[in-house]
């Protein structure tokens, strides 16, 4: 693995100060590479994501980007330094048009505005014909969509997605999916929390799996996929369970 | 008659849409009913009336009754309004958002603000009722029997710049899309990397130099008092809900509208029910619209 670009140490973080959901996890991702951080409900997973992205508070522990300690900063200035999040629900303002949620996304840009709105068009040319019809007459896929191109306004180095694919049909599942792997292939560095386990894995370079708030397991995503007892623990069977006789 | 009444309801409606605008915005970007919002429309008309006192009024430009001091009086009142209000939010609402207040302590804030702003205007310049100008003033007759005064001109197509103007800055500006999406979700957008304190910060300065202008207005048609803008408070909250929470165009037609309904009302019933008139109003948009008429559904 090549030098990481985001790295977590000992993250202690949660809703409220001294009652922290996240008991010191860590973490870390390099540039070009997708990793998912997996676990059963209530493992502190999205509350990890929100932290990192500035939208909590790290009652202690480490975050490091690019050699710079980044922890509770404000989240303007984590998106201005590179530092992308896209939140599970709601992750699109309907009532502006396609055209607009892309220009909130540079919100935090000094001029360039225009070079990157055709870039993120270049990206979801999919976008482009519906760019002033308002993001609330788009369908959940074509969302999840504008919800990643509004992240890439800001050309950010990592991306932190919290579960992309929720509430999406197994087709769009893949969809997005083959999205953020070719965006890692440009080189951003993606770190995702994940429901659909196994597929996540699948297209994922690592994973990192969760339990209460702490660091459980970790490895390459292949290795995390062929564990019997991960899969059988938080991937979900992998064919139909064999029933044992009662 | 009926022609004037219409005539006398838009200008009323044009000034309470103004201040109605920055309910609006209150409500929908800021989150909380802030009942201190007339006080900005006194003190933007007294701050006028202060430049006015220092500067004179001015040789009265054609037929309006005055002159170009008056017009920069009015800017520059509206540029101090609108740091007034930003200021009230450092000292007071930010303190309290930070402290992590629930809208209702936001209310009752604003309530004890209200009273402070009116008192300072009392302390200030007294009781009684002042004025821009006591230049005489004729009505022109502009169509078949109704008769504006050119004061009242120049108010409606001021208003009507103001109210474009800010019409092509929500639409185009970077500021006033972000100003949007705070106004849709203040957390999306802060996680989007909008600085939502920034917004908060434009919002209470595009408010406060609404609340100045409707004033102003109120103060050329005829004349300054201390509760000015508190009468106007239920009125400006009828038309930003009657209008829709949230909507430029909600908060002028619902201005409109409400100036519309008091004056009419009065050819047919006691003016005594005027006031009543925009209420009766407002609940029977909000018996089939309740998100008001141009507000979108949650």
């Amino acid at each position: 693995m090549s030098e990481s670009i985001l790295t977590a140490r000992g993250v202690i973080a949660g809703y409220v100060p001294g009652l922290p959901i996240v008991h010191g996890v860590s973490l870390e991702v390099a540039p070009g590479e997708i990793v998912t951080i997996i676990g059963p409900n209530g493992a502190g997973k999205s509350t990890m994501l929100k932290a990192l992205a500035g939208l909590l508070h790290i009652d202690a522990g480490v975050v490091i980007q690019e050699g710079k300690a980044i922890g509770n900063f404000p989240t303007h200035d984590l998106v201005a330094a590179g530092l992308a999040f896209v939140p599970q629900t709601g992750n699109v303002f309907a009532s502006l048009t396609i055209h607009e949620n892309l220009v909130v996304g540079g919100h935090t840009l000094r001029g360039r505005l225009k070079e990157r709105l055709s870039d993120a068009y270049a990206l979801f040319p999919d976008l482009v014909p519906k760019r002033n019809d308002r993001a609330g007459t788009l369908s959940g896929g074509q969302r999840q969509m504008l919800a990643i191109a509004r992240s890439l306004m800001t050309a950010p180095k990592v991306i932190m997605l919290d579960e992309p694919t929720a509430g999406l049909a197994p087709k769009l599942v893949m969809q997005v999916f083959a999205d953020l792997r070719r965006l890692a292939e440009r080189g951003v560095a993606i770190l995702m929390v994940e429901q659909n386990a196994r597929a996540a894995l699948r297209i994922s370079d690592r994973g990192y799996v969760l339990t209460g708030g702490r660091n459980f397991a970790e490895g390459r995503a292949e290795d995390l996929l062929a564990d019997e007892t991960l899969a059988t623990a938080f991937l979900g069977a992998r064919t139909p369970a064999r029933k044992k006789a009662s | 008659m009926l022609g004037q009444t219409i005539a006398d309801g838009i200008l009323t409606g044009a000034i309470i849409a103004l201040g109605a605008i920055g309910v609006s915005f209150g409500l929908q970007i800021l989150r909380f009913a802030n009942f201190a919002h007339s006080e900005l429309i006194t003190w933007g008309a007294y701050l006028a009336l202060a430049f006015v006192g220092f500067f004179g009024v001015g040789t009265p430009i054609g037929p309006v009754s005055f002159g170009w001091q008056l017009i920069l009086a009015m800017l520059l009142a509206g540029l101090l309004t609108g740091v007034l209000a930003f200021i009230v939010d450092a000292l007071v609402y930010r303190r309290l958002r930070n402290r992590g207040a629930s809208s209702l302590t936001l209310v009752f804030a604003s309530f004890g603000l209200a009273l402070i702003l009116r008192h300072l205007i009392i302390l200030g310049f007294g009781p009684g009722t002042h004025a821009y100008t006591h230049e005489l003033q004729i009505a022109i007759e502009v169509w078949r029997g109704i008769r504006i005064l050119p004061d009242q001109i120049f108010i409606l197509a001021a208003a009507i710049i103001v109210v474009a103007g800010l019409h092509l800055y929500l639409t185009y500006s970077r500021t006033g899309i972000a100003m949007r999406a705070m106004a849709e979700s203040p957390a999306l957008a802060r996680a989007c990397g909008v600085k939502v304190e920034s917004v908060i910060r434009w919002t209470w300065m595009l408010s406060g130099a609404l609340a100045a202008m409707a004033g102003i207005f109120l103060g050329l048609t005829p004349q300054l008092h201390p509760e000015m803008g508190s009468s106007l408070l239920l009125e400006l909250f009828a038309a930003a809900i009657l209008g829709g929470v949230g909507s430029l165009p909600g908060a002028v037609i619902g201005g409109l509208l409400v100036g519309l309904s008091e004056n009419v009302s009065a050819l047919a019933i006691s003016t005594v029910y005027k006031t009543a008139m925009p209420f009766i109003l407002l609940l029977l948009v909000l018996f089939i619209r309740p998100q008001g008429l141009f507000g979108k559904k949650s």
